[in-house]
């Protein structure tokens, strides 16, 4: 056991890509894809489908007229709801629910979006926005409370309560909040300042000075943690090693001025300012997104900055600490005063206001009336928790996940469209992948892969016929 | 050992995905697509009736046709952009839902013509694409290009609910009905007038249920009406209301079918099924086709009703025996009726 450690110095980056917790799901995909690629060969009874099917996909999800900007939408609720399932599985959670909560989360932004009006965008799509993980949030507290207080199994009750939504819903779209000036059923529009902007939008839109004030406050505020990260860590440096420094300057230093005190501030501020400025300005001058067909929205951007923020919260805070810990070891937690009735509840919270988000920003930025018809989502949730199992939870893996989820649902009509194979190969792949990733073993043999590594522990949850 | 199998999996993979980027073609024949709504083609009704005009058009003039399927209602508008920026010169969409959609690619993409089944474009107040200020859409509203393929439904459900009052034991008929939406309200609105018009003192029932394609919903109304003594189920929701269907066949009741002759596409309930009301949305493609075909389209609203024949009630097959001929004369003078315009179904839009 002990030698394998001891490997000659050329497979070194191997042996470390085969720790790596990356290695079986990248596997499982490699591999899903070739029996893919089997099976329409076998079906279609010649190779060159198989060359138009994956030539077709690869096109429609990447190269074609929008085909990147119709993957990254698609991405968009799939980072939200995949980072949603991390969460509970950080918890020992398996939230199956995210469905229902990405509902509820819609119809909460609908109801703020469209009632309060005449707000500027500053306060009303952040506002709707928190409407949409409200909604969610509360809808995901439900089970988890049931959990801690009756113990009744989060994956009975969330899918469940998916229904209870999915109805309630109905009920709303079709009743109180209906567009009665339309024929079709559906809510009526949002307000314009609810609207998640198109990237197209962005330079008209920043000619107001509110919104430049927010995308200002917004760019100060990173300038500011970035700044204090940095400034933190060289102050560690420094802490951990006085001897070198004192060494090389020869004289005390100084007491630091009020400027390098508020160093992190002054960063923010002068970002701030720069950016709401010079953005208006900038963009007016060149913008890269000037085809107005173009569905792409700032969602993206909220995208990426929820898998930060979920890294952040998960891995770097005492919350995230308490939660990770309730998930591993809830007796170990209770030992160190933890309590699971709030840890369980608060990441249920956590996981359904970010499912609620995704519901949110799909109907102030994505669908075509701006507002919620009927059967809004289809199966988002579901393919997320294959997602979050095929990232290995781990915030940063799920955008690559979910932008290849994306492109895969995204490209696959063309595939249809280019080489006749159905569109449904793309989901019995994505089956696939999944039943390779949640049995490594099959991986492990078809590619003769030793098990010893440590931490191969993969998302399952393991309140998973347990309690918590 | 375990390096070489990771590296072949490696190489097939980057193998296929090169290859792959060389795929694509082209051919000069005309191209229509057809985009369903998130019933799918094979939804034993309208989308595959649609699909079904599509390939008789596309067999007899010899065109390339391809279909896609939509998800989700967010699918639409990139369901539509895919054909279009694929270069097919006609897109057909299915379905009410897809108005939206529709007249925003349509006038996105001028130089293609659009067909839409089920909806029509009229003037609305703070509409984006066709406001109050135009005069008529078509015209000068934008969508030259397309071309709406209307349904008389109400017509065809008076027939349908004349047959139900005439064969109903109970004097009480009803619809297990889809999304409350105008092709299904003028199903419903037809259909209890013409079972009121048979029998002034039969009860109608109808419970509109937000889907089309929730037969397990339909089934549960449809049981639940027929426990209110209905004994004849007119489904009227696509899939939904084959649910009901089904309902009445397991309780050995009589049933209608909607859009299609169900007979054919849902034989599962042919012992209960008297009729259907269709909607010859095949025809009214492939009419529409042809006109394309012979470049004599020119957009606007084209309605099929009883009297050019575009909708109609499908034979009673095994039924045929168990309809009196009172009834059957009931109906014809229905037919006569609607087509001379002295019967109305009282359906207003």
């Amino acid at each position: 056991m002990k030698t394998e450690s001891f490997a000659p110095r050329k497979w070194l980056a191997l042996s470390r890509l085969t720790n790596s917790a990356f290695l079986l799901p990248l596997l499982a995909l490699v591999t899903a894809l070739i029996l893919g690629a089997i099976i329409i060969w076998v079906t279609s009874g010649s190779i060159g489908t198989v060359f138009d099917a994956f030539g077709g996909l690869i096109r429609g999800a990447l190269f074609k007229e929008r085909g990147l900007s119709e993957s990254l939408i698609a991405t968009v609720p799939y980072v939200f709801l995949s980072l949603a399932v991390a969460v509970g599985f950080k918890a020992g959670l398996f939230n199956i629910g995210v469905e229902g909560q990405f509902y509820m989360g819609a119809i909460s932004a609908v109801f703020v979006g469209q009632l309060a009006t005449g707000l500027p965008a500053i306060i009303h799509l952040p506002l709707t926005l928190l409407a949409g993980a409200a909604g969610g949030a509360l809808w995901a507290a439900i089970p988890g409370y049931l959990k801690v207080r009756t113990g009744a199994h989060e994956v009975i009750t969330t899918i469940m309560l998916n229904y209870v939504a999915f109805r309630f819903t109905e009920l709303i779209i079709s009743g109180p909040l209906r567009d009665i000036h339309s024929t079709a059923v559906q809510t009526t529009r949002v307000a314009s300042s609810a609207e998640v902007w198109l990237l197209y939008e962005v330079p008209a839109r920043l000619q107001d000075p509110l919104n430049a004030f927010a995308v200002a406050l917004i760019a100060g505020f990173i300038a500011f943690l970035v700044s204090r990260t940095i400034r933190r860590r060289r102050e560690r440096i420094a802490a951990a090693a006085p001897m070198v420094l004192s060494v090389g300057r020869g004289k005390p230093t100084r007491a630091p001025g009020i400027l390098s005190r508020h160093s992190s501030l002054v960063t923010a501020i002068v970002a701030g300012v720069a950016t709401g400025v010079l953005l208006p300005i900038l963009t007016r001058l060149w913008w890269p997104f000037t085809d107005q067909y173009d569905r792409l929205h700032i969602g993206v951007l909220f995208a990426i900055a929820a898998a930060v923020a979920v890294w952040w919260l998960i891995g770097k805070t005492t919350i995230g600490f308490e939660l990770r810990t309730v998930g591993a070891n809830p007796n170990a937690a209770i030992y160190a005063g933890m309590s699971i009735t709030k840890n369980v509840v608060l990441a249920m919270a956590i996981s359904g206001a970010l499912a609620g988000i995704a519901g949110t920003i799909e109907v102030l930025g994505v669908s075509i009336c701006r507002c919620l018809p009927l059967f809004f989502s289809s199966g988002y949730g579901f393919d997320s928790i294959a997602i979050s199992l095929l990232a290995n939870n781990s915030p940063f893996g799920i955008l690559g996940v979910a932008f290849l989820f994306g492109a895969m649902r995204n490209g696959a009509d063309l595939m249809e469209l280019s080489s006749g194979v159905s569109k449904y190969i793309i989901s019995l792949m994505q089956a696939l992948i999944l039943l390779f990733v949640s049995a490594p073993p099959i991986i492990r043999w078809l590619y003769r892969i030793r098990t010893e590594q440590k931490g191969q522990r993969l998302g399952l949850p393991g309140s998973w016929g347990g309690k918590a | 050992m375990r390096k070489s199998y990771v590296s072949i999996a490696a190489m097939i993979t980057a193998a296929t995905l090169l290859a792959a980027c060389a795929g694509g073609g082209a051919s000069s024949k005309l191209k229509v697509g057809l985009v369903t709504d998130t019933g799918g083609v094979n939804d034993k009704s309208f989308n595959q009736s649609a699909w079904t005009g599509v390939q008789k058009a596309a067999t007899e003039f010899g065109w390339d046709a391809k279909f896609i399927e939509s998800k989700q209602p967010t699918d639409y508008e990139k369901n539509i952009d895919q054909f279009a920026t694929e270069k097919y010169d006609v897109i057909v969409t299915v379905g009410f839902l897809m108005g939206d959609a529709t007249a925003a690619k349509a006038i996105q993409y001028p130089n293609i013509k659009f067909s839409i089944i089920d909806n029509a474009f009229f003037p609305t107040k703070g509409a984006k694409v066709c406001d109050d200020s135009k005069k008529d859409c078509y015209v000068d509203g934008g969508l030259k290009n397309v071309t709406s393929l209307m349904f008389q439904e109400d017509e065809v459900g008076f027939l349908a609910g004349v047959v139900a009052a005439g064969i109903s034991k109970t004097g009480t008929v009803c619809t297990v009905a889809g999304m409350e939406i105008p092709p299904v309200v003028k199903f419903v609105t037809g259909y209890e007038a013409g079972a009121k018009w048979m029998n002034a003192s039969a009860k109608a029932l109808h419970v509109y249920i937000p889907s089309f394609v929730d037969p397990a919903k339909g089934k549960e109304v449809g049981n639940s009406m027929i426990s209110q003594s209905c004994d004849v189920v007119f489904g009227a929701g696509g899939n939904t209301g084959n649910g009901g269907l089904l309902a009445a066949k397991e309780k050995s009741l009589a049933a209608i079918g909607v859009d299609v002759d169900q007979y054919n596409t849902y034989p599962e309930v042919k012992d209960a099924l008297v009729t259907s009301a269709t909607k010859n949305v095949d025809v009214a493609v492939y009419e529409y086709l042809k006109t394309v075909n012979a470049k004599s389209d020119k957009g606007g609203i084209l309605t099929a009703n009883i009297k050019n024949a575009g909708i109609g009630l499908a034979p009673f097959h095994d039924w045929d025996s168990k309809v009196s001929d009172a009834v059957k004369a009931k109906v014809k003078e229905a037919t006569d009726g609607l087509k001379a315009g002295t019967i109305k179904t009282g359906y207003q839009p």
